[in-house]
């Protein structure tokens, strides 16, 4: 029964194939998960639920704690494919999610500092969308609102926040008038996770991101931070550009086959880059949406590098907070499970 | 008086009572034949036959035959005590004493002796007395290890127990030491392979002065003192040296502006009186010691100013000198009140005041017959003797013209040489010698030991002591039984390399290819024939691998019931010979060595190579009985087995800049007597572990890798102990396969905050390379015109990121500079003017652009990377040259201009660095 009605629900909202629950998630891919990369995740998940603060947020330090570090480390959960509505870590879930929605301004919309907070927050909010039961979500609390208006209510602050940008982007200010490609990145992944839950995003929203982005986008695939010029090697970067071509359905464009090629000629770089775990999150959505069979080459570099830095604890070694670093390199392993919607190809 | 002689020429100890506690524990090393060293504790012995020893790296002590043994030198002591007491005094054989005089009469003098108490000695025994003013005779005392002195080249000279030794030909010593016009110079070297050197006496500033100094070599093994001045020159000879370990004492008395230097043997005899005058004298302060092409140590030197009074072996005897110069023939009858009684060659007694007296000579003979031990002190003072027991805190020695035994304390010794002719070398020959890291260097042989605690399974019983020791668990160091073979250089000899291309016999082939990338190899170390594997820890175990997996190595071996090894064990693997010997040049082995930026993060974790000699990096992913499986950028590929040579192992914390690997937990070990050693055996194979015990030639114990194991002595080359297994395995060729990340691009530091200074550039300084280029909208542009301008060069490109982030920049510079002549062109780089109008168009840039279609000019300013912005001074010449997108450069640019501008370009800012420039 319970099956039954999030099959209907996720028919209702969305019309993509609603997983599973309850089932081991290799089942769905037909592939079984590698056993290092499920220990791996087990234990990074056991570490995030123990430092997971009352309030449902999680400080360890850091300036990433706000709705994006929430968000990120309760996208961690959702894509393990553990059942988020009676799973063991189904509390866990609960708090995240209402810490985010209590997190957003009622008026704007905006979630958190940045737009970096309200971008993750955003993929967050939409991939919780459908998936977990509002009915035990707020408990005896009044729910300030449903997460579909939650999301909306986001949509909207992101697209007020780029009608008022010049070059049709974002920046951390929601009245910026300059932008940047990280950021940018963020919301945008964000837009195009709540256009996939069923909420209405303007085309012309998503349009004007991509066409920023196609400005932002070497010839050679490489994709430049802000201003002009500044073509780097970047290669979280170039993943943010080749994901976000991927998610618009942009596959057509030349800017797509670029990054792509950017990104399979350089699959031994990885880390090397300056924001190793950041780097890791982008570049296994993008390797994952444009060339599976690189993905695949990509992803055991990847189990290899992530293992000697994974503590005693579970947590993760890098350049962030704990949680942070935990979060994002969960997530860049989550491609292995295939759960998450947006992992949709 | 009678009294006194009651007292049968005993000996008066008054030993000092202070800081003689602990003399006896104070350290030392023992020599001992055939080159034996050990550092450690003199023990008491009441038998003189014996020296019993307590080595520092030994759980128990020695005791060596006193024949054997050449001598125990403690530490100098820094600044040297100086002796107390009026007088030096001078007594047969060669001693010497400092004190007062208290007592002289017909027979004996009494003299108190300070520290060592008082001495009643017979007449006979003492040949002079010299008043040296409580050591204000005393120039320099020494050596206390290398402090003052000066080795050439560095490291040549090193510090042994506080003497300067040296085993480098070529290696000079020198040392200021203060040498006065007039000097009496002690010296003493020894040495223990072969004397062959160069001492100068006097050397002076310049190597003119020190040219024309006194100096003895060693000519043709004989020793001769030579001057040669621009007048004159003579030499004469001293004696031969024999081969093998010796040992020079002499005492030499040099006037140096009288051109004179008498050199007399310890004994007194004149041994050479060499008179060689210079035109214009000049005193040289200095002292040098060259080991020319045997081995050398300095044990003394003494320096004292010398009053004139000429050594007895060229005076006559009987004199006696006053402080003011004047001498008095005659004999020294006795003292009484305060004043000498002389009797001179008249008859006549005459009295002098003891206060006025310089010296005087007595009856005392060259010669001592009977002394077998000379003890020096730290304060320079030395008495021989027959020793008849060594004591806690005195030594006993019975010496003639001394009746009754003399003790002596321990306290401020320096040394305890025995004075016989070292013997004995000749039966440590065929020994095994053992080598310690504390200097210790015995040879021996190991005797059955088990361990337990506090000592280790390795007895070791040295050639010449009656008592076998246990080392201490944990010593590092060596026990060598056979010398390696000497190196072989692969390429000398290409026929045994080609006749090797046997089927069976091969790997010596990819061993040689390890030797040969070993380029400073101290030791070529035989190996096993046929595959095997090498572990990290320098252990070669010859077997037949039978698979791999992401565990570790699995293999059969007859060397060991083991048959697994972990990846993080594994230095290198080899599988078959090579077809073909194909040598690796430095250039190659770097390329194959050097870890890319790019994959600095996944390093490769293999080297493979073919047999055919192609090398390709990769990851191991495994290897069965048929195929290796290995990880090519990320896509596995199969290798036929029958390929592969062999397997190198790179592990990432070999890589620089890595953590060092882990201990891997030997500490443990040391306390339950284990003791961690690598044996070589003869046919190269090698084997580290823990020894727990030896019984009838059969070294047992565990490895850490392979469990129990056993290796019979009699089949080792070497044993490697402790800490040096690693050190030494680290100089082995496989083990220095290491990956070395590329180096990293230069990036200007931008938390300094200073923006680059412009100067680096060679190019900055010269005369600015004069062209002619087309301009973008149309005209010319040639440099040589703008004399009297200051121009801004900048050279770019449109695809140039970096370039549109500084073009901006610099045209805002320029811009504020517009009024005072400065004109900025933007060099373009080999474009089209379409590409070019469309970038300007786009970024809303305005430059002058000149257009460098053939980027010959860029080449004249040597523009490899871009931007590159040059600032050229109204003279022509180049004043700054920037290269990259630097943090701080706008900054940097305005302030380079402001200075240019006004004419405070870079040769007033920095005169050194732009003259130099200009000069080249």
């Amino acid at each position: 029964m319970r099956l039954a009605v999030w099959l209907a629900l996720g028919l209702m909202v969305a019309g993509w194939a609603v997983p599973a629950w309850g089932q081991p998630p290799g089942v769905r891919t037909g592939e079984v998960i590698p056993r290092d990369v499920r220990e791996m995740y087990d234990r990074g998940l056991q570490y995030l639920a123990s430092k997971q603060d009352e309030n449902g947020t999680w400080s360890t330090g850091g300036p990433e704690a706000g709705p994006g570090g929430t968000g990120l480390a309760l996208l961690a959960f959702l894509a393990s494919g553990e059942d988020p509505n009676y799973g063991i870590y189904s509390n866990v879930i609960r708090k995240a999610l209402r810490s985010i929605v209590k997190e957003q301004d009622p008026t704007t919309g905006i979630m958190g500092s940045s737009m970096y907070h309200h971008g993750f927050g955003m993929l967050a909010l939409a991939e919780a969308y459908g998936a977990v039961d509002e009915r035990a979500l707020w408990g005896g609390e009044k729910p300030p609102r449903s997460l579909a208006e939650a999301l909306e209510l986001a949509v909207r602050g992101a697209v007020t926040s780029q009608k008022k940008n010049p070059l049709g982007a974002w920046r951390y200010s929601p009245d910026a008038t300059d932008a940047d490609t990280s950021v940018s990145g963020a919301v945008l992944v964000g837009l195009l996770a709540a256009r996939n839950a069923g909420i209405e995003v303007p085309d012309e929203a998503i349009d004007k991101a991509i066409r920023y982005y196609v400005s932002m986008t070497s010839e050679g695939g490489q994709v430049a931070y802000s201003g002009i010029g500044g073509f780097d090697d970047s290669l979280a970067r170039a993943s943010i550009g080749c994901l976000v071509y991927a998610l618009a359905r942009r596959k057509d464009l030349p800017q797509f086959a670029a990054t792509t090629k950017f990104l399979t000629s350089r699959l031994e770089d990885g880390g090397g880059s300056a924001y190793p775990e950041y780097t890791r999150y982008y570049q296994a959505q993008a390797l994952f949406q444009a060339d599976v069979a690189a993905w695949e080459k990509w992803n055991k570099l990847l189990v290899r590098q992530l293992k000697p830095l994974q503590q005693s604890d579970g947590s993760f070694r890098g350049q962030w907070g704990p949680a942070f670093n935990t979060s994002m390199s969960l997530l860049a392993l989550a491609l292995n499970y295939k759960f998450l919607p947006i992992y949709e190809r | 008086m009678r009294c006194r002689e009651l007292c049968r020429w005993a000996v008066m100890v008054g030993v000092v009572g202070t800081a003689v506690g602990a003399a006896g524990e104070e350290p030392a090393v023992v020599r001992v034949a055939g080159g034996g060293v050990c550092p450690g504790r003199l023990m008491a012995s009441d038998d003189p036959g014996v020296l019993v020893w307590q080595g520092e790296a030994f759980a128990g002590p020695f005791r060596f035959a006193a024949g054997r043994v050449e001598s125990v030198d403690w530490r100098p002591v820094q600044p040297p005590p100086r002796p107390s007491g009026a007088f030096r005094i001078e007594l047969d054989g060669g001693d010497t004493l400092f004190g007062e005089l208290v007592h002289l009469d017909g027979e004996a003098a009494e003299v108190d002796l300070g520290l060592q108490g008082r001495l009643r000695l017979r007449r006979d025994a003492i040949r002079r007395m010299d008043r040296w003013g409580d050591g204000s005779a005393l120039v320099y005392l020494g050596p206390t290890g290398l402090s003052g002195w000066k080795s050439e080249p560095e490291g040549g000279w090193r510090d042994e127990s506080g003497r300067p030794a040296s085993d480098q030909p070529g290696s000079v010593l020198s040392g200021a030491v203060g040498m006065p016009a007039r000097a009496v110079i002690d010296v003493e070297l020894s040495w223990e392979r072969r004397g062959d050197f160069v001492l100068v006496l006097g050397s002076g500033s310049d190597d003119r002065a020190t040219r024309r100094a006194f100096r003895l070599e060693v000519w043709n093994e004989t020793l001769v003192v030579v001057r040669e001045t621009e007048t004159e020159a003579d030499l004469a000879a001293l004696g031969g040296l024999a081969s093998g370990a010796g040992r020079l004492t002499l005492r030499m008395y040099l006037d140096q502006e009288a051109g004179r230097l008498i050199v007399v043997a310890p004994d007194g005899a004149l041994r050479a009186d060499l008179t060689v005058e210079a035109r214009h004298p000049v005193v040289g302060e200095g002292v040098i010691v060259e080991n020319v092409g045997g081995d050398l140590r300095l044990d003394r030197l003494q320096v004292m100013r010398w009053d004139g009074l000429l050594p007895e072996a060229v005076a006559d005897r009987g004199r006696v000198v006053l402080k003011d110069s004047a001498a008095v023939a005659g004999q020294v009858e006795r003292m009484e009140g305060g004043s000498l009684v002389v009797r001179d060659g008249e008859g006549r007694e005459r009295r002098l005041a003891i206060g006025e007296v310089a010296g005087f000579t007595l009856e005392g003979r060259a010669e001592l017959s009977g002394a077998e031990v000379r003890l020096v002190y730290q304060d320079g003072s030395r008495l021989s003797g027959a020793l008849r027991r060594i004591g806690t805190e005195t030594v006993t020695l019975e010496r003639p013209g001394v009746q009754g035994l003399v003790e002596l304390p321990r306290a401020g010794l320096r040394s305890l040489v025995w004075l016989r002719g070292s013997g004995g070398s000749e039966e440590v020959t065929g020994q095994a010698r053992l080598e310690l890291d504390d200097g210790t260097r015995l040879h021996g042989r190991l005797v059955d030991g088990e361990g337990g605690p506090g000592q280790s399974c390795l007895r070791w019983h040295p050639t010449g002591s009656s008592l076998a020791a246990a080392l201490k668990p944990g010593v590092a160091g060596r026990i060598v039984y056979r010398e390696p073979p000497p190196v072989v250089d692969p390429p000398t000899q290409p026929r045994v390399a080609i006749r090797r291309v046997r089927p069976g016999a091969g790997p010596l082939m990819v061993l040689d290819r390890f030797r040969m990338a070993l380029e400073a190899s101290r030791d070529a170390p035989r190996h096993p024939r046929g595959p095997a594997l090498y572990l990290r820890s320098g252990d070669t175990i010859p077997c037949q691998v039978t698979r791999i997996d992401e565990e570790g190595v699995y293999f059969n071996s007859p060397m060991t019931t083991s048959t697994f090894v972990p990846h993080a064990e594994i230095k290198a693997m080899e599988l078959a010979p090579l077809q073909l010997r194909v040598l690796v040049g430095k250039v190659k082995r770097e390329r194959l060595l050097t870890l890319p930026r790019m994959q600095k993060d996944s390093p490769p974790t293999h080297l493979i190579r073919s047999r055919s000699g192609d090398y390709i990096r990769g990851r191991l992913v495994g290897m069965d009985g048929e195929t290796l499986r290995v990880e090519l950028r990320l896509e596995e590929r199969q290798i036929d087995r029958r390929e592969v040579a062999y397997v190198i192992w790179f592990h990432p914390d070999e890589l620089e800049g890595a953590q060092a690997a882990p201990a891997g937990g030997n500490q443990a070990p040391a306390e339950r007597g284990e003791t961690r050693l690598q044996a070589v055996r003869s046919d190269g194979t090698r084997l580290t572990f823990r020894a727990e015990r030896l019984t009838e030639g059969v070294l047992k114990g565990r490895s850490d890798v392979l469990g129990p194991c056993e290796v019979v002595l009699s089949e080792v080359d070497r044993l490697i102990l402790g800490a040096s297994v690693e050190r030494e395995a680290a100089e082995l060729a496989a083990q220095r396969w290491k990956l070395k990340p590329a180096a990293e691009p230069r990036i200007a530091d931008a938390e300094t905050g200073e923006g680059p200074s412009g100067l680096e550039s060679s190019l900055v300084g010269r005369p600015a390379p004069d062209f002619e280029l087309e301009l973008l909208n149309g005209g010319r542009f040639h440099l040589a015109k703008e004399k009297g301008k200051v121009v801004i060069l900048d050279f770019w490109a449109t695809w140039c990121g970096p370039c549109l982030q500084t073009m901006p920049q610099v045209e805002r510079v320029a811009a504020e500079f517009k009024d005072q002549g400065v004109r900025l062109v933007a060099v373009n780089l080999q474009e089209s003017p379409d590409e070019i109008r469309g970038m300007l168009e786009r970024h809303q840039l305005g430059p002058e652009v000149a257009l460098d279609r053939d980027g010959v000019v860029a080449h004249r300013y040597g523009a490899n990377a871009i931007p590159q912005t040059v600032v050229i001074g109204r003279d022509g010449v180049i004043e700054r040259l920037y290269v990259g997108a630097a943090p701080g450069f706008e900054q940097a640019l305005r302030e380079a201009l402001r200075q240019v501008v006004s004419g405070d370009g870079a040769k007033e800012e920095e005169p050194g660095a732009a003259d130099s420039r200009r000069d080249q």
